[in-house]
């Protein structure tokens, strides 16, 4: 029987139209599990609460540069109106509503960090928690059980 | 005790000091604000195991005689010493069946990547057309991806829940290429043969 997995969160869409950065971040009982999708294969990763040696993060500016991105794009979108033409106007439009939403979805979702989770046996950066608003959500979910784990790992070790 | 901490850019070693703090503290190496969230398990003091030498009523472990067992491996039973025990979860196993468990791939806790069947055919549809290869092998693709579908369906073993809309668009992509690649071939046919002295015939 598969373990009942519970979605915590994942890289944004765009990540769709680049291979092997979608990656997924799943709950478990007793652990967490990072799916890693790379063309025809889905990687995963196991981090056990009792084994999570570490969390930390970095900030990142990456969100400016890619909301920078978009809105350059949004402004060469605008070049279009300058064609005096109807379909040029549509064409306009239709690149508008595209880059525009992509800077507005960019902009709502927050600032950017740099997450990594550390076993004694692996480091992995955990990318679908790398928005703040994800972030702060991913932690008020994990940082309770992985203490709670270790909490009871310890009293189970004998002195 | 584990290494340390490292920083999430450049991978340089966080100081003990910046443990645990409530507002970000700047790497040392790389200047980046940092926080670091660390845990019981980094200062466990588990750290290499060391057998005990058995005496002779005291059972043996599997892998080296001399040391006492201490635990049995949760699928095969083998009394196994502290550094022959691997702990994976809440189980407790040997070398031997965690290595068997992943080679299988039968048990979902042990299974580390999924075959995506329906971006094979996803693939397999896709990139023909883009290459212009269909209009030689359209129907061959075609009936490939539809056979890659059907044991996909079932043979698809993802860990975690994956939508089968995938195999639906592609069932109807498969579908609209052959059909359209049959439709093409005849069409070429009937022009032919409707005017042969276009055709140099």
């Amino acid at each position: 029987m598969t373990t009942p997995y519970q979605k915590l969160a994942a890289t944004e869409w765009t990540s769709r139209l680049f291979p092997g950065i979608r990656s997924s971040v799943y709950l478990a009982d007793d652990h967490l599990l990072h799916a890693k999708q790379i063309m025809i294969f889905e990687k995963y990763r196991r981090f056990y609460f009792s084994d999570i040696e570490a969390i930390s993060f970095s900030k990142s500016n990456r969100w400016i540069w890619v909301s920078a991105v978009w809105g350059i794009l949004l402004l060469f979108s605008l070049l279009w109106y300058l064609g005096r033409q109807p379909w040029c106007y549509i064409v306009g439009a239709c690149f508008c509503l595209i880059f525009g939403g992509l800077l507005l979805s960019s902009l709502f979702a927050g600032p950017t960090y740099v997450v990594n989770i550390q076993t004694a046996a692996q480091i992995r950066r955990l990318r679908p928690v790398e928005r703040e608003n994800k972030l702060i959500k991913f932690q008020e979910i994990i940082l309770p059980m992985i203490t709670a784990a270790q909490q009871s790992s310890t009293n189970q070790t004998p002195a | 005790m584990s290494a340390g901490a490292f920083c999430p850019i450049c991978h340089h070693v966080l100081a003990t000091t910046q443990w645990n703090l409530h507002e970000f503290t700047v790497c040392p190496n790389c200047q980046a604000p940092t926080r670091t969230l660390v845990f019981p398990a980094m200062v466990r003091t588990a750290g290499a195991p060391h057998p005990e030498s058995r005496t002779e009523t005291e059972a043996a472990c599997f892998f080296h005689s001399n040391s006492r067992a201490e635990n049995v491996c949760g699928s095969c039973g083998r009394f196994l010493c502290s550094l022959c025990t691997v702990a994976f979860g809440s189980e407790k196993l040997c070398p031997d069946c965690i290595y068997r468990k992943r080679r299988q791939s039968t048990d979902p806790e042990f299974r580390d990547q999924a075959i995506l069947f329906d971006n094979i055919a996803l693939f397999v549809l896709i990139a023909p057309v883009l290459c212009l290869v269909y209009i030689y092998f359209g129907l061959i693709f075609s009936a490939l991806a539809i056979a890659i579908i059907i044991i996909g369906w079932r043979q698809q073993r993802t860990l975690v829940p994956r939508s089968k809309y995938r195999f639906i668009l592609a069932t109807g992509l498969a579908l609209i290429e052959g059909g359209g690649w049959i439709a093409l071939v005849w069409l070429i046919v009937w022009l032919i043969q409707s005017h042969p002295t276009d055709f140099g015939l």
